[in-house]
């Protein structure tokens, strides 16, 4: 090894060149110590070579290519690993989460998707396994999948830091699929660490959001978040099945579309070809349109975008939209309570089903249980103003709520009534957009409604005008103008039921449902104003 | 003189000189306020007031706000003595209440609920909610007490909604989100007595019937062993009904208990008992 030696550049006076000569014969000394240790080690090496007796059975294998080798193999995964198989051996395939070698021995824990297991390497004669293959695992770089075969062991004290406590696997044969380079943004272990711990001699050391998100593929691995997205999956499956089951047909709406539908300020414009267009803000026209197709009750799942230059906790600029449409008899209500009734069965559906998830999340996040009635409490608007005056708030008959009045609103309903989802019906009509049918009985209310969890505003419907001329009139009152909306007044002149209908940010739903801060942890790649990768 | 200036502070006033070298204030008499010695401030506002009209103008102005003062007082007091006139006559009513909320256990209905509906002079909306702590077997169970009571009118204002909740054991009364919400069947039946005192017949001077109630109120907590002894101390009194020889606040609440349990004992009396379920059911 050649010592090479540079010393300090001299610039201001002896001082620095005095403390630059101790640095450089520091350096000196050091590396000459080494080559000496090398040296005396060197020899010891050199005098005997050990026979490697675990020769075949480590090392990294070569790339798969689907060449049709071990087709046969059965692997086992993770967290079907029990007290039951004591004694097989299983293939497991799975990542390295960290490593600690010793001498003869090493500990690692393996992890797939949320389940962890320990792997215990250690030198032994009649498994084959030697101190270089117990080396080589030492040396795995932390979060690279290997394939591991091993003997599953039942552990005489349950293993506390991992979910799979009452076995552990002993390895025979490690090989390395896929490596991870060694130096990791960010640690998963950091990422998965409880926000608050009452442990005063835990590490607190967090990762912020920004560094999580710059790196999402790393984060996203983390077992709350496994936990969050497998939720998300859930509550759209729920959707989709209480849907279809009330007779719902899922249809899918341009997101490219010519003129802006509800309010033109926040649409984003695309080039389109030599003139330009507009990425859908909500997918409303289109479900109107298919009702009047004739296909009755109509649901639809699918992005929206929102060129809103909000930066808070709860706005994304793309996020996924669950719509629903439904054409009634005679009362809006029906509507209303059958999208009341598909909540109420959504959130015990993931009460029932998703509770493993729920609780992961809770491990590192604090997560309150959702509470809710069945059926779901409807409050109409002037009770709400009557509760937000008994509590000092003095809020306009004809006003919208604002997001501090919602709130509070929220807090008092839940110390009412204990629940964290309720419905504000007949909302007043100066404060709804002009396509909302006015209340028969009171000109100033609307047929209108919004939906709230944990005081948050997470669905807006209301019976929307089926008649081409009060629609018209309705526009020409806010002030539209008629000829931009041409199309959309065309399609109730060829006959439409009265219908109704709402729509939600799938997003914000588990966001509001499990109870947490911000919206960007319940989209895997959020999109906002200020963030566009990855 | 080349510039002319308006004389701000007046030096040609008559200067006093003293006549004794230290002069000391008279402790005993008291001295007025000499007006000849206006300093330097007050002069200084006083021009800065500006002419006459000025401060008349704002006298004229305080003049006026003391009348209408004075007026606003007048029309409140005759304001205050009509009201008056009016409210005498009408009795003393507990404050309309838009909407109350009464949580219940699924194993604890209570069963004054119907006795009231029923009696109840004014049209009680009543609609009821499971909460999402209830588990899915209990649903049943809950939908077959409440089938029996009466649906959803109109033109009601008053309305009660009861919700089924499995959290705490005892039932709570809330009559806003703010309040205090009363707990215990007890109490709240203390409290419908007070709203509904022509139902439910209760003296609250009457510290032997507080006494009885709280009886009650044991019984609902006690462990098993100790149940018979309370029930007879509870009967003690018992003629017609649990209380003197009218149905009372003291019968609903003792009814109650023992239709909750799980069988009626044989040391409560069965014909008093039959009495209530022909009234509550």
């Amino acid at each position: 090894m050649v010592v090479s030696e540079e010393p300090a550049a001299t610039v201001e006076g002896d001082a620095a060149s005095k403390k630059a000569a101790k640095k450089a014969a520091k350096a000196a000394e050091k590396q000459q110590k080494k080559a000496e240790h090398k040296a005396a080690s060197g020899q010891q090496q050199s005098e005997a070579p050990e026979p490697d007796i675990s020769e075949g059975r480590y090392g990294t294998l070569k790339l798969i290519q689907s060449s049709g080798e071990h087709r046969d193999r059965v692997y086992t995964d993770v967290k079907d690993l029990n007290v039951k198989l004591n004694g097989q051996q299983v293939w497991v395939r799975a990542r390295l989460q960290t490593s600690r070698a010793k001498g003869k021995q090493c500990f690692a824990v393996l992890r797939q998707s949320s389940a962890t297991v320990q792997l215990l390497v250690n030198v032994s004669e009649e498994r084959k396994v030697s101190k270089q293959m117990v080396k080589f695992t030492g040396n795995i770089t932390k979060e690279s999948i290997i394939d591991v075969h091993a003997h599953i062991v039942k552990t005489a004290s349950p293993i506390e830091s991992c979910s799979t406590r009452d076995v552990e696997l002993l390895a025979s044969e490690v090989w390395l699929v896929s490596a991870a380079r060694p130096q990791l943004p960010l640690q998963i272990e950091d990422a998965s660490r409880p926000e608050k711990n009452d442990d005063p001699e835990a590490l607190r050391i967090r990762v912020n959001q920004d560094t999580r998100l710059d790196n999402r593929v790393l984060d996203l691995r983390t077992p709350a978040n496994q936990a969050i997205f497998r939720l998300e999956a859930g509550v759209c499956r729920l959707f989709r099945d209480i849907l279809t089951k009330r007779g719902f047909v899922e249809i899918h709406t341009p997101k490219i579309i010519s003129a802006a539908s509800e309010g033109g300020a926040n649409v984003f414009t695309v080039s389109y070809f030599r003139s330009s267009a507009f990425l859908a803000q909500s997918p409303q026209l289109y479900k109107q349109m298919a009702i009047a197709a004739d296909f009755d009750k109509v649901f639809t799942v699918g992005a929206v975008f929102r060129a809103e230059d909000s930066n808070t906790h709860r706005h994304l600029t793309e996020f996924v939209g669950l719509d629903l449409e439904m054409s009634f008899k005679h009362h809006y209500h029906e509507v209303l309570n059958t999208i009341a009734d598909t909540f109420t069965e959504m959130f015990r559906g993931l009460r029932d089903e998703y509770a493993s998830e729920i609780a992961t999340v809770g491990q590192q996040f604090k997560v309150e249980p959702f509470k809710f009635l069945d059926p779901p409490l409807r409050l109409e608007f002037p009770q709400a103003i009557q509760m937000l005056k008994e509590a000092g708030v003095t809020v306009g008959e004809e006003d919208d709520l604002s997001t501090p009045d919602e709130k509070l609103l929220g807090r008092l309903v839940r110390a009412k009534y204990d629940t964290d989802f309720y419905i504000l019906d007949k909302y007043p009509l100066a404060v709804r957009p002009f396509y909302t049918m006015p209340d028969p009985n009171n000109p100033r209310v609307s047929n209108s409604y919004d939906m709230f969890m944990r005081g948050e505003e997470i669905l807006s419907g209301a019976q929307r005008i089926h008649d081409p001329e009060y629609l018209t009139e309705r526009a020409k009152h806010h002030g539209i103008d008629i000829s931009k909306i041409a199309a959309y007044i065309e399609s109730f002149r060829l006959g439409c039921p009265p219908h109704a209908g709402g729509g939600i940010g799938m997003e914000r739903v588990v966001m509001l449902y499990l109870g947490l801060d911000n919206i960007r942890k319940t989209s895997m790649f959020p999109r906002d104003p200020k963030r566009v990768t990855p | 003189m080349m510039y002319g200036m308006k004389k701000i502070v007046d030096h040609d006033a008559e200067i006093v000189l003293p006549k004794c070298m230290y002069p000391v204030k008279y402790r005993t008499i008291p001295v007025g306020e000499d007006d000849i010695n206006i300093n330097i401030s007050n002069q200084v506002i006083k021009f800065l007031k500006g002419s006459s009209n000025m401060t008349e103008l704002e006298q004229r102005q305080d003049q006026l706000l003391q009348k209408l003062d004075t007026l606003y007082d007048r029309i409140k007091t005759i304001s205050l003595h009509c009201n008056s006139q009016a409210v005498r006559s009408v009795p003393k009513q507990v404050p309309a209440v838009e909407e109350v909320v009464l949580v219940v256990s699924p194993d604890n209905f209570p069963w004054y609920l119907n006795y009231v509906l029923k009696q109840s002079p004014v049209a009680v909306n009543i609609s009821w909610h499971v909460h999402s702590s209830v588990p899915n077997e209990k649903i049943a169970k809950i939908n077959n007490l409440v089938k029996n009571l009466p649906s959803l009118s109109n033109d009601s204002k008053i309305n009660i909604r009861l919700i089924f909740k499995c959290v705490s054991a005892d039932a709570e009364l809330k009559l806003s989100s703010l309040a205090v919400p009363i707990v215990g069947n007890v109490n709240i039946l203390r409290y419908l007595a007070y709203v509904y005192p022509s139902i439910i017949s209760y003296d609250h001077n009457d510290q032997n019937m507080d006494y009885l109630l709280d009886i009650c109120h044991m019984l609902e907590r006690t462990p098993e062993k100790n149940k018979e002894a309370l029930v007879n101390k509870l009967c003690a009194q018992r003629k017609d009904w649990m209380y003197g020889n009218k149905f009372t606040v003291v019968d609903l609440a003792a009814y109650n208990v023992f239709k909750q349990w799980k069988s009626v004992p044989k040391y409560v009396n069965k014909p008093w008992f039959d009495k209530c379920d022909k009234l509550c059911l």
